[in-house]
């Protein structure tokens, strides 16, 4: 084909208010371009009005040649699966878990012929040949094993793995366009890159690839060109040398500042007392079936007064399992934990209770931990707040929100809030499990800049859980790595970032940043 | 074998409840009811003399200590005899026997019934377009609710006075499986059932249909009515299907109003007679009747759960 | 939209039998047990706007007047049920796992018997009568509601509400009685709700079995079962009290879904 697959201009979708105003698409064959922003900005919007999934009125709409502005319901469903293949954000949910994954990717070759092949689809292609055609499919988009996986089903199977499955069934009917919204979000740093190796191999294989992500670092390793979308306009676009070596726009700015490695915390204290010590600590859990895992197993750590230790790793590893180990909240197997030079772990909850006061907690979901029948206040006092106003402009949040509900606050308020609960004790030790991972990547700089500055002003340690290399370097001066329940390096952070010793360790930072700096690609 | 496994247990713990039931019903009505002489001897105000009274106490075992009493009857139980009825004086095997097949029949049929207006009422409502197709949606919405709540001797009454006295239909009053007679209490039994599985099923089905899996099948080219049966319809009559048990249950529990109403013998009858007369043995073999057919519901629901939702708990492989 | 008028609709049923609990004289003045032989079998007309019985009691006035008796006799169920249920189920929830896994049992064996078949046997037990009907219907539901509520005990003790008030070292106690029971019991009064409707349908249904309430009383179910003989002649003497209890049964149902969607 000589011609753009796909040509938009003046897209618009308006439910109550208008979400994209006027947007304008073009994609060559053989191309990938990337459609990034922030949430709210109208890209899963786009992904879908682009199949005839939502209503939508543009000036010019061209798919694969055709005028697709007068497509009725019918034109638009010949059309999706055979002229474009749409791969949607959530991989968990996107496959059918009560059907095994074989008849996933069989329905969808058993809707559509490939383009290939000629006249109407058969649903009753021989079992054979169906059963052929899946596991070439799945073999094409690299899944281990295809039989086994063609029998499994949804909860069988990994993150990643589930990923390559819906690439398998969007491509059974040969798309020339393929849409992937946010093919990467949910998944490990390392097994990220892999899918979007895939997704590289399936552009060189003359796809043509269009790419919605938050996450410009992500898609910039992929993509030819990169659009920025913000409030449901293209702010900016150009070659992703262009767009992240010269952004114009604020958005892509600050899209590219979150892309890149933060700067560190700054000049720190030296290093006190130890505070939080652990020795030899294990856990283990029980599985179904008998047998057991090793969440933990054999960890050493130490917090110095005035530190910030980051625990880095992949879904998994341990490291929010270590954390709550520190915390008291569940009990080793094996292994001490101290607190203050006194017992900690090894302490009864009744003596430990007066203790709590000394290392408070952030969890991962805000939301889930504060009781939806008080208020903002109830719980900041409940926390042992004395002064609520004063502790809501420590971390920069109006006082007002006091009286408000949990549930009505923005996830970046809520997780002000939770800082500011952990701190209303006036600890020695915040243990934070992934503060911001549910966040925009604007708000996350916003909140790891507040950590910054309460470490410097009020001198607490933390304890912070990522599994994001930048996170950690924004705020930590200290790193843990972890990989399977065991440390497999330690040390300073800017060490570690300079001479990574460890292959998990040079892929968890090749997943940051790295590619927007211009390194090792 | 795993699986054995399950079935086993499943069967062990229902064996468990049996007998649980039965100790529990036995104690109950022989604690708070007294001595069930006077059911034997033909109720209250039999004026029986005192030889007759120890005659009727030592035939049916009742001088013996009352934990003698309750083995004797467990072992019974155990040896498939229930004993004999205080009343009717006829084995209560045999009269379970008699009105069980008539009352199995009605409870089935209605479950199926429900179940078929069930899924016609729930697809109808998700298939609804434009706006006439979304009021009458919105009518069988209210429908549902007034259905699942409706009892059931205001239903059968209403029934019999439409088909029955004024339209002249169906028989009001029903016996064994005379197909005609049966119209009636079925629908009496399925009404309310139909109405709570299909709010299940509707809501089930609306919630999948909005799923990603659902939205993926569609953005492969499926068409609506592909998806629905392929996904949605087995997603959505999922948690219909596991309250089938209970709801067979309820059918049970009509049955007993049911049968009363279109003076229809069937063990409901049996057991609201038998109740009001005391008769120890028959409420004992009818409650465990009861909870047995229940177990039984509840395994085969067990089994077609497994089937429909093959998900095993199980991680990455 | 439909949502709204079937709300709207179900408050003003609601409101309507409260008035008739409260003060049935303001809907109907009359004696509810006044013979008049002159109207028996009287149908629906002028006089008797619904109808009179065989004894040429006004039907309208006996609605009204029955109405404390079936829904009074319904909420005291409900009552005796979630009482029953909440001993069970806060037992279950909150204490030893030796006292769960007995509980679990005890609610598994109640479930196998339908609650009417229950409700039968505890009659068999007591004797028939208003008494015995109110503590079998109760009883017969306290298993549904000891379920709810162990499942919800659960749910809400392993939140991150809960984990987070413990890790803050508050008490056991201080968490269950600030953050469970609240948590907990919210949710109840949309299952109560729910739940009278369905106890004043069983509740009349004890009656219509004549193991309840007895015909002169203006008991819906006593006058169901009174008119059952008429049914042929005199229909509204079935139709005009099992619509009351059918109405009563949906408002109630409706007004306690709507009731849970709020509190959720």
């Amino acid at each position: 084909m000589t011609g753009p697959v796909l040509d938009v201009r003046g897209l618009r979708v308006a439910f109550d208010r208008p979400v994209l105003r006027g947007v304008d698409l073009r994609i060559a064959p053989g191309e990938c371009v990337a459609v990034v922003g922030g949430s709210g900005a109208g890209k899963s919007v786009l992904a879908r009005a682009l199949v005839g999934l939502e209503p939508s009125g543009s000036e010019h709409f061209r798919l694969l040649g055709r005028d697709a502005r007068g497509f009725g319901a019918r034109q638009w469903r010949s059309a999706r699966g055979r002229d474009v293949g749409l791969v949607l954000q959530d991989a968990l949910g996107s496959l059918d878990p009560l059907r095994t994954v074989g008849a996933e990717v069989a329905e969808a070759i058993a809707i559509r012929r490939p383009r290939d092949g000629s006249g109407r689809p058969d649903p009753r292609l021989p079992r054979a040949r169906r059963d052929a055609r899946v596991r070439e499919l799945l073999t094409r988009v690299g899944l281990p094993e295809p039989e086994l996986r063609a029998r499994q089903r949804s909860g069988q199977l990994s993150g990643g793995m589930r990923q390559r499955a819906l690439i398998a069934a969007a491509l059974a009917a040969a798309p020339p366009l393929l849409i992937a919204d946010e093919p990467t979000t949910a998944l490990d740093a390392t097994v990220a890159a892999r899918v979007l190796g895939l997704l590289a191999g399936l552009r060189d294989a003359g796809t043509a690839i269009l790419l919605i992500s938050h996450d410009l670092a992500a898609v910039s390793r992929v993509a030819d060109r990169v659009l920025v979308l913000d409030d449901g306009l293209v702010v900016e676009s150009g070659t992703v040398a262009e767009v992240v070596g010269a952004p114009r726009h604020e958005v892509t700015r600050r899209l590219v500042a979150a892309a890149r490695l933060p700067e560190g915390p700054g000049p720190v204290p030296e290093p006190g007392e130890p505070v939080l010590v652990g020795r030899g600590l294990r856990r283990q859990f029980p599985l179904p079936g008998g047998a057991t895992v090793t969440a933990v197993d054999d960890v050493d750590v130490e917090l110095r007064a005035g530190e910030a230790l980051g625990l880095v790793g992949e879904s998994g590893s341990g490291k929010t399992t270590l954390a709550r180990l520190l915390l008291a909240a569940d009990t080793p197997d094996a292994g001490t934990v101290e607190l203050d030079g006194g017992p900690w772990s090894g302490a009864p909850e009744s003596r430990r209770r007066a203790r709590r006061s000394a290392i408070r907690w952030v969890p991962q979901d805000p939301l889930g931990s504060m009781d939806p029948r008080l208020t903002v206040g109830a719980v900041l006092r409940d926390a042992g707040a004395r002064d609520v106003d004063a502790l809501l402009r420590r971390v920069h949040l109006d006082p007002a929100l006091a009286a408000r509900r949990p549930r009505t606050l923005s996830g970046g308020q809520r997780q002000r809030v939770a800082i500011a609960r952990a701190l209303a004790a006036e600890p020695r030790v915040l243990v934070l499990d992934e503060p911001v991972s549910a966040l925009d990547v604007q708000v996350q700089a916003a909140v790891l800049d507040l950590l910054v500055e309460l470490r410097r002003e009020t001198g607490v340690c933390l304890v912070l859980v990522s599994h994001d290399l930048g996170v950690i370097r924004r705020v930590c001066d200290r790193v843990l790595v972890m990989s399977r329940g065991r440390v497999v390096e330690s040390g300073p952070v800017a060490e570690v970032f300079a001479a990574p010793r460890e292959p998990l360790t040079r892929e968890l930072l090749a997943a940051r940043g790295l590619s927007i700096d211009g390194a090792a690609w | 074998m795993a699986w054995l496994r399950w079935a086993l247990a499943r069967i062990g713990s229902a064996l468990l409840v049996a007998w649980v039931v039965a100790t529990v019903v036995f104690f109950a009505l022989r604690a708070a009811g007294g001595d069930p002489t006077e059911a034997i001897l033909g109720g209250p105000g039999s004026q029986a003399g005192p030889e007759a009274v120890a005659a009727a106490r030592a035939e049916y075992g009742l001088d013996r200590p009352l934990v003698v009493q309750y083995l004797t009857q467990l072992w019974r139980v155990l040896t498939f005899d229930l004993g004999d009825s205080y009343a009717r004086r006829v084995p209560v095997g045999d009269l379970l026997a008699e009105q069980l097949p008539g009352t199995f029949l009605l409870a089935v049929l209605a479950l199926v019934l429900a179940w078929v207006l069930a899924l016609a009422v729930a697809t109808a409502a998700v298939g609804a377009r434009g706006p006439v197709g979304r009021a009458c949606a919105a009518v069988l919405r209210g429908v549902e609710v007034v259905a699942a709540v409706v009892p059931h001797f205001w239903l059968g009454a209403v029934l019999i006075l439409v088909f029955s006295t004024t339209l002249g239909w169906f028989p009001a009053t029903s016996s064994g499986s005379d197909p005609a007679g049966l119209v009636l209490p079925t629908v009496t039994l399925a009404v309310p059932v139909a109405g709570f599985l299909g709010q299940l099923i509707r809501d089930a089905v609306l919630e999948a249909e909005t799923a990603p899996f659902a939205v993926t099948a569609r953005a492969r080219g499926g068409s609506a009515v592909g998806v629905l049966w392929r996904h949605s319809l087995r997603h959505g009559v999922l948690p219909a299907v596991a309250l089938s048990g209970w709801a067979f249950g309820s059918l049970l529990s009509g049955a007993v109003v049911v049968e009363t109403l279109f003076g229809r013998p069937g063990l409901g009858r049996l057991l609201l007679d038998a109740t009001l007369s005391r008769d120890v043995p028959v409420v004992i073999g009818a409650v465990l009747v009861v909870a047995l057919a229940y177990v039984v519901v509840m395994l085969v629901v067990d089994l077609l759960e497994r089937v429909l939702d093959p998900r095993v708990p199980e991680v990455v492989a | 939209m439909t949502g709204r008028v079937s709300t709207a609709l179900s408050t003003a049923v609601v409101a309507l039998i409260a008035v008739a609990v409260v003060w049935p004289g303001l809907l109907a003045p009359g004696d509810p047990t006044a013979v008049d032989p002159l109207s028996a079998f009287a149908s629906p007309g002028p006089g008797h706007w619904l109808g009179a019985d065989e004894s040429g009691r006004d039907l309208w006035t006996r609605v009204v007047h029955g109405a404390a008796a079936s829904v009074g006799i319904g909420a005291a169920a409900t009552g005796i049920g979630v009482g029953a249920g909440l001993v069970l189920g806060l037992a279950a929830g909150l204490g030893p796992r030796w006292l769960d896994a007995a509980v679990g049992r005890v609610i598994e064996v109640l479930f196998a018997l339908p609650t009417l078949v229950l409700a039968l046997l505890l009659v068999a037990v007591q004797g028939a009568g208003v008494r015995s009907s109110v503590l079998a219907v109760g009883a017969a539901t306290a298993p549904g509601y000891a379920r709810i509520l162990r499942a919800r005990v659960r749910t809400v003790a392993a939140s991150g509400y809960v984990e987070a008030a413990r890790l803050e070292g508050h008490g056991r106690v201080r968490v269950v009685v600030r953050h469970v029971l609240p948590n907990t019991l919210w949710p109840l009064v949309s299952v109560a709700t729910l739940g009278i409707g369905q106890a004043v349908v069983w509740v009349c249904a004890l009656s219509f079995l004549g193991l309840g309430a007895l015909p002169p009383s203006p008991e819906w179910g006593a006058m169901l079962n009174a008119g059952r003989l008429y049914l042929d002649s005199a229909w509204w003497l079935t139709v005009v009290p099992g619509t009351a209890i059918t109405l009563t049964a949906a408002a109630l149902t409706v007004l306690g879904r709507r009731i849970g969607r709020v509190s959720a």
